[in-house]
């Protein structure tokens, strides 16, 4: 076997067994019979293309509804909720830097660039541009990963605590990849087909625009001067407290300051609202995709708070162990496989139940 | 494309199989040629569109050789497959003739404008 089949072979692990079971060995035909004489690795576009096919087929494969119009409903509003909601928290991440530091540092530069593929990626979701908000929410969602990776050597709490982020940056990226192409809606499942309204979509997007500004904009508001720290960083001064802002305690949003509360409390209430005005199927099968980060982000406060209390004592650091990382990579994955289950048992009761009556 | 059609690139395939019964590799090959080298389908592609023929029926498995050591799987049009590529060909036909018309028309427009 020759290293560049060895390699082809390896890119087609990534595909389902099944899958496998009936291309792989005339996927490996194709492959070798493509390469150039000489060639020793696969190419880049070949190599993604067999990635992105593979991870396609993958989440295909766990859908056990995959293709019906509830669930293709359900990721297509997922799609675009969760890459709206990566977007706000990268663009908050970069206002507060940018309030801090009157210019953007080497990591808000790294944050904004996120950012910006988020944004990008929850616009073209909103726009429908399927193919395009696939691959601009992968991208994103591999710049996220490579974020936190490259942060764990010297900040493992830091993976701890974005650990549910990046769960839904793979979920928001996963529905829309194995989103089906759109299809003709018959007219009875026309509603079903299009789960979101114009005006929802615009209303999540300017909610996590304000949600995502208001530390910005608190900190311009609140602006008196610099002060050089010392090592020739000048770091922002406010007129704290300023008059027309309260600080809070330590909140769940953020740095505590009133006005970033309320605009994440109006950005969830938007969220919510969407939310309860798809159809119960969809929403349903919303709220399955949503639960593993949100099971994520419970199990880290829960299980992982002695952790995150007393790693930040210790040099050097304490790194996860073998159970810990289980637990994380574990909770999302059977979170989801639960809610799928549970999606399914309940609608097969209540068709039961109206056989019944 | 929308769907009740196909998608350029299954389109192209169910054309490169009219032909003849083909393997993998000579679909992406016959693809290239008949797109004049605009379209050129990478393996995961085709297999995914290969997959979703053969779910909806519109293609089948014809024969399997194994060639230097290597399984070649062909695949040929069945007749559902023929009678969609037939409609799907008419229909993008009507749509070319209808746009042809109206450039015909936007073209007689500007040159009685510009005269």
């Amino acid at each position: 076997m020759t290293g560049l089949e060895r390699r082809y072979r390896r890119l087609l692990v990534w595909y389902p067994a099944g899958h496998r079971a009936a291309y792989g060995e005339e996927m490996l035909g194709v492959l070798m019979a493509g390469s150039a004489p000489g060639q020793r690795r696969p190419g880049t576009r070949e190599t993604l293309d067999l990635l992105a096919f593979a991870l396609r087929a993958r989440l295909r494969a766990a859908l056990p509804a995959g293709r019906s119009p509830a669930w293709n409903a359900a990721l297509e509003a997922f799609g675009f909720l969760g890459c709206a909601l990566a977007a706000t928290l990268a663009l908050r991440a970069c206002a507060v830097g940018l309030s801090y530091h009157l210019r953007l540092s080497d990591a808000t530069v790294a944050t904004a660039a996120l950012a910006v593929a988020w944004t990008l990626a929850a616009t073209a979701a909103g726009l429908r541009l399927r193919r395009t908000a696939a691959v601009l929410a992968t991208l994103a969602a591999l710049g996220q990963a490579f974020a936190v990776a490259e942060r764990y050597p010297s900040d493992p709490v830091a993976l701890v605590t974005n650990w549910w982020l990046l769960v839904l940056a793979v979920a928001a990226a996963g529905s829309l990849v194995a989103l089906p192409r759109p299809a003709t809606p018959a007219p009875e499942v026309a509603p079903a087909r299009r789960p979101l309204d114009v005006g929802s979509r615009i209303a999540v997007l300017v909610a996590g625009l304000l949600a995502a500004g208001a530390p910005l904009m608190e900190a311009v508001a609140t602006f008196s001067g610099t002060m050089d720290t010392g090592d020739g960083v000048d770091v922002v001064v406010w007129t704290v407290p300023p008059p027309h802002t309260l600080w809070l305690p330590e909140s769940p949003f953020g740095d505590g300051l009133l006005s970033t509360v309320v605009t994440g409390l109006v950005l969830l209430a938007v969220l919510a609202t969407v939310v309860l005005r798809l159809t119960p199927m969809v929403r349903r099968r919303v709220l399955a995709l949503a639960a593993p980060a949100a099971a994520v982000a419970v199990v880290v406060v829960g299980f992982f708070n002695g952790y995150l209390q007393s790693t930040p004592r210790f040099d050097p650091q304490v790194y996860l162990v073998a159970p810990q990382w289980i637990v994380l990579a574990a909770t999302p994955v059977l979170v989801f496989a639960a809610g799928a289950w549970l999606v399914g048992r309940h609608e097969r009761r209540i068709a039961s139940g109206a056989l019944l009556t | 494309m929308t769907d009740t059609g196909l998608r350029e690139q299954a389109f192209l395939v169910l054309t490169s199989l009219a032909a003849e019964p083909q393997h993998g590799y000579a679909v992406i090959e016959d693809v290239q040629r008949i797109s004049e080298g605009r379209v050129r389908l990478h393996t995961g592609s085709l297999y995914a569109i290969l997959d979703r023929l053969r779910e909806t029926g519109l293609i089948e498995v014809d024969r399997e050789e194994v060639v230097a050591s290597r399984l070649r799987r062909y695949y040929r049009l069945t007749g559902l497959g023929a009678t969609r590529l037939a409609e799907e060909t008419e229909a993008m036909r009507r749509h070319a003739n209808a746009a042809a018309a109206r450039l015909r028309r936007l073209d007689v427009a500007r040159e009685g404008g510009a005269a």
